[in-house]
């Protein structure tokens, strides 16, 4: 390749060195020269910074299970920091923990009672003399009858959940 | 005597340590990223005594009925102001004719200097709770600010 033609390429600074120190080496030889062209992998790598900066959300965000499909809402809120009672079509989870079996806890909730009083029991040990502000983050799935889901919330409601957070995909 | 060369100032960006930088930045921006939007709709629960709606304002009870249809019923301080009936084809409907008889509902002449910020919404066997959740999404943009679901089989 001769001098010409490298600046045929308009190649950088840099890449022109190279061409011709190896053009002199190799006495006339056919140079075959690899050069990245960094410029466009600054500009794709910039761009890519850019949309994922403005992607990039700093507000707490929950798990959410792969069989669960939440519903749509307009007017949803930010999420806050709670324990998440995950319900998908047959079992109920709380904190990505399995309680058990949905129809069978709706039933007898012995086994949610103690695992929420258990959490509110390490809320108290780790914020002394302060109430508990009785939030809980609910995941249910959007086909689950209406039913199920108010009978979960009188179960919470007893236990003194009183603020819940159902959660919905934003628009 | 020589003329000596002058010094240029090398004026070119390290492209090296700005390339990890990308890297760096993109790889840490593609792991915390979040493809899904989760949000969250408060329901202030009441319990016991501790009831939720001042008594100065209007209430709307919301019970659903078998998917596209639900019963309005506009109350003060315990008394019914207006009861409507809604039957529509599904729920996207249900919550658009709502939003008008809340409209219809706000003008009454009762309801003068009078405003509606809770409503408590009664779920069916047939509703799903998308349906319940479309209902309140309904309800907080009509700008009812306190609003809940009745549970059922609470101890």
């Amino acid at each position: 390749m001769s001098l010409t033609a490298a600046h045929h390429l308009h190649t950088g600074r840099f890449e022109h060195h190279l061409l011709t120190r190896r053009q002199k080496s190799g006495k006339g030889k056919k140079v075959l020269l690899v050069a990245l062209m960094l410029t466009s992998l600054v500009d794709m790598f910039s761009m890519l910074v850019c949309f994922l900066l403005q992607t990039f959300s700093s507000t707490p965000e929950i798990y959410v299970a792969k069989d669960v499909s939440l519903p749509e809402a307009l007017s949803g809120g930010e999420v806050k920091e709670a324990p998440v009672l995950s319900v998908s079509k047959s079992m109920l989870f709380l904190d990505q923990k399995e309680v058990g079996s949905l129809p069978k806890l709706l039933l007898a909730p012995g086994p949610l009672i103690k695992r929420l009083e258990g959490f509110k029991q390490q809320w108290a040990k780790a914020n002394p003399g302060k109430p508990y502000p009785g939030e809980i983050n609910l995941q249910a799935d959007r086909n689950m009858p209406s039913t199920d889901v108010a009978k979960l919330m009188g179960i919470l409601n007893g236990q003194r959940f009183e603020v819940i957070q159902l959660a919905v995909l934003g628009q | 005597m020589a003329l000596k060369a002058r010094r240029e100032l090398n004026n070119e960006l390290m492209l090296t340590p700005f390339i990890d930088l990308l890297s760096t930045l993109v790889c840490f921006l593609l792991i915390s990223a979040v493809w899904t939007t989760v949000a969250t709709m408060e329901l202030k629960q009441s319990h016991g005594t501790a009831a939720g709606a001042p008594r100065e304002a209007a209430e709307l009870d919301v019970a659903l009925g078998a998917p596209g249809s639900a019963t309005l019923v506009l109350k003060k301080q315990d008394k019914t102001l207006k009861k409507t009936e809604l039957k529509e084809i599904d729920a996207k409907a249900l919550v658009a004719e709502m939003g008008r008889a809340l409209i219809a509902m706000k003008a009454l002449p009762t309801m003068k200097n009078v405003t509606v910020e809770s409503g408590l919404v009664s779920p069916h066997a047939l509703a799903s709770h998308g349906d319940l959740v479309a209902v309140l999404d309904g309800l907080r943009l009509q700008g009812l600010s306190n609003i809940g679901v009745k549970p059922s089989g609470g101890k």
